[in-house]
């Protein structure tokens, strides 16, 4: 995308943010909060499948850690919301240093089997330990923590503002993870992994590093979620909330970050209000990602791919020659159809 | 003691109508590479449809035949239709069967209205009957002998048969296969109809012990595949001796430790999988 196109779509971007609790009321504001946040989540597998090529089938785990995590906390430990959130970050993040060095040993099908796995026995764990988790029930009325903050976040414009911080610090983390040299590397282990280790990379270091970066985000996002709801319980781990992620990682375009960012903004509002007036959301759901995929191959990030090089197309064909440059898209296309 | 055999039994028939599912997915996954997250909605839909036509006609034999039949065409259907288009990409290959989960998850939800179904065993199968001491239920037993009878079937079938030649050089070079002259994708459809046949055929089965309900299609699918990854990928072997596993330690534990019931499959297959990566039998990756 040209940086025109590029500094564009940003400002436009941070207008509507900006712009968000002006023209919204509480419901509404509610679900873009719900929205950010889950976005948040989104991306944060995206470094893990798209990025590093690890399917990662388990990454509500985290998600759910940091939730109860932050729960815990602000029901029993501070008033601090930052100490709520850092102590989320922190488990979600030891949580996924134990789980990544279990799963790393496996690839492809078996990743994704094994972080299923764990995700599940550690599911099973919370709906058992009923005195930490509340089990079956969950933990409900958990009080926003409002201490640390200038602002009050009881309300619902307050709290999107808290969010909206979140959502541009994971937004830089995650950009600052994929476009450096740390990025780079995942990116090569992601296609030739042979290749990099004969360069001399430790790939598994890279891939553990990117699962812990990834998970810690999720627990931040987890925790966001939790004080957004003021509720949690064991679903917020479970098989569904992993599956919807890595759903929306592909629908939008796996490796891309605005990919599924887009997907996300949009679906979770779209699944809102169609499960408002239809019961049969899961029907709706089903069809759009079978016609989705089979449309879009590579997501909702293809539809810019091809934009970007039917441009390039029309540009060239002035008597350069056969032989056309190929765009790092085109290659990267290349890339994902070879596998 | 009794207790005992009676949930080793329980655990080895189980086993086997979950390597009815195994058998279908390792030649699924073996031959066409293809994540089918979709393979429990055969089972679901099979015994629901099962269900339908022996209360209407009484026979349990005709249920479970138009069963399998109806689900063998929807899977020829749905791999000719749709499958086929999305070859060898995981990952659009996982949202495409997960949206087919969920519209065939919602369809049998608007037909049924979500009820749980109970099969009632046929005649010839219910009641038990002894060796010595024990009592053995027979249509666990049977159950049992299908699941062993389908193991040697594919055994024979892999190892003499033409289909089972093109089976065997396909898992190994697809592209070799098509360039000798063999259509692959119809082999493909073929193989895959086999596969959603095999899953009907275990929905109604399953459906005289287990009953069928709403869930049932995610539920024995992550099971599957549970098996296929303990057993490792594209070995029938492993498929095999996987589901035994996976089917006596998950009705053990729903014996003796039900709070661990649900877990215990993931509990087993973490540990094999840090023993061995791959599984038991699967192919070094």
């Amino acid at each position: 995308m040209n940086t025109a196109l590029k500094t564009g779509s940003t400002l436009a971007a941070f207008a509507a943010i900006v712009v968000m609790p002006f023209i919204l009321d509480g419901f509404y504001l509610v679900l873009v909060t719900e929205a950010l946040i889950m976005a948040v989540f989104v991306m944060s597998l995206d470094i893990l499948i798209g990025y590093s090529g690890l399917y990662s089938f388990g990454h509500a785990a985290f998600f759910g850690t940091g939730a109860y995590t932050a729960a815990i906390l602000a029901s029993r430990v501070t008033e601090n919301i930052w100490v709520c959130l850092i102590g989320a970050v922190l488990a979600s993040l030891l949580l996924s240093c134990v789980f990544g060095l279990v799963a790393l040993r496996t690839r492809g099908p078996y990743f994704l089997l094994v972080t299923l796995a764990l995700s599940q026995v550690l599911w099973g764990i919370a709906l058992n330990w009923r005195t930490l988790t509340g089990g079956d029930d969950g933990l409900a009325g958990v009080a926003r923590p409002t201490g640390g903050v200038f602002w009050d976040i009881q309300n619902a414009t307050g709290y999107y503002w808290l969010t909206v911080l979140m959502f541009v610090f994971s937004v830089l983390l995650l950009l600052l993870t994929v476009r450096s040299p740390f990025g780079y590397a995942l990116k090569g282990i992601r296609d030739e992994e042979k290749r990099m280790r004969a360069f001399g990379y430790n790939t598994f270091l890279y891939k553990y590093v990117a699962f812990v970066i990834a998970g810690s985000v999720a627990g931040l996002a987890g925790a966001s979620f939790v004080f957004l709801q003021n509720f949690v319980n064991v679903s917020y781990m479970g098989t569904h909330m992993s599956a919807e992620s890595m759903v929306l990682v592909i629908l939008g375009g796996a490796g891309t970050l605005a990919g599924p960012l887009v997907a996300t903004l949009i679906w979770v509002p779209l699944e809102s209000v169609v499960s408002m007036y239809s019961d049969r959301w899961m029907l709706i759901s089903g069809v759009i990602f079978i016609v989705a995929i089979l449309l879009l191959p590579r997501g909702l990030a293809g539809i810019f791919d091809r934009i970007r090089r039917r441009r390039r197309r029309v540009v060239k064909a002035d008597g350069e020659g056969a032989m056309e440059s190929k765009s790092e898209a085109d290659r990267e296309g290349d890339h994902h159809a070879e596998r | 003691m009794l207790g005992f055999v009676d949930t080793l039994l329980g655990g080895v028939a189980f086993g086997m109508l979950l390597f009815l599912l195994a058998a279908g997915l390792t030649l699924i996954f073996g031959l066409m590479d293809v994540v089918n997250v979709a393979h429990g909605s055969f089972y679901l839909l099979g015994a629901y449809l099962g269900a339908a036509v022996v209360v209407a006609t009484g026979s349990f034999l005709l249920g479970l035949g138009l069963a399998t039949a109806v689900m063998a065409l929807l899977g020829y259907a749905v791999q000719r239709g749709l499958l086929q288009y999305v070859p060898s990409d995981h990952l659009r290959q996982i949202l495409l069967t997960f949206g087919l989960l969920l519209v065939l998850g919602d369809i049998s939800l608007i037909i049924w209205e979500g009820r749980t179904i109970l099969i009632a065993q046929p005649e010839l199968l219910s009641g038990s009957f002894s060796i010595g001491d024990l009592t053995l239920p027979k249509y666990r037993m049977s159950l049992i002998g299908i699941g062993f009878l389908i193991a040697g079937l594919f055994w024979l079938i892999q190892s003499r048969t033409r289909l089972g030649l093109m089976i065997r050089a396909g898992v190994d070079d697809p592209g070799m296969l098509q360039a000798v002259g063999t259509n692959i994708y119809r082999l493909f459809a073929i193989v895959f109809a086999i596969g959603a046949g095999l899953a009907g055929f275990a929905g109604v089965m399953g459906a005289a012990v287990l009953g069928a309900y709403p869930g049932i299609d995610l539920e024995i699918a992550i099971l599957a595949f549970a098996v296929i990854i303990i057993g490792g990928l594209g070995s029938m072997k492993g498929a095999f001796v996987g589901s035994l596993l996976v089917g006596i330690v998950d009705t053990f534990a729903a014996a003796y430790v039900p709070q661990l019931a649900f877990i215990a499959i993931f509990i087993l297959m973490v540990a094999v999988l840090v023993w061995r990566p791959t599984g038991l039998y699967g192919r070094p990756v």
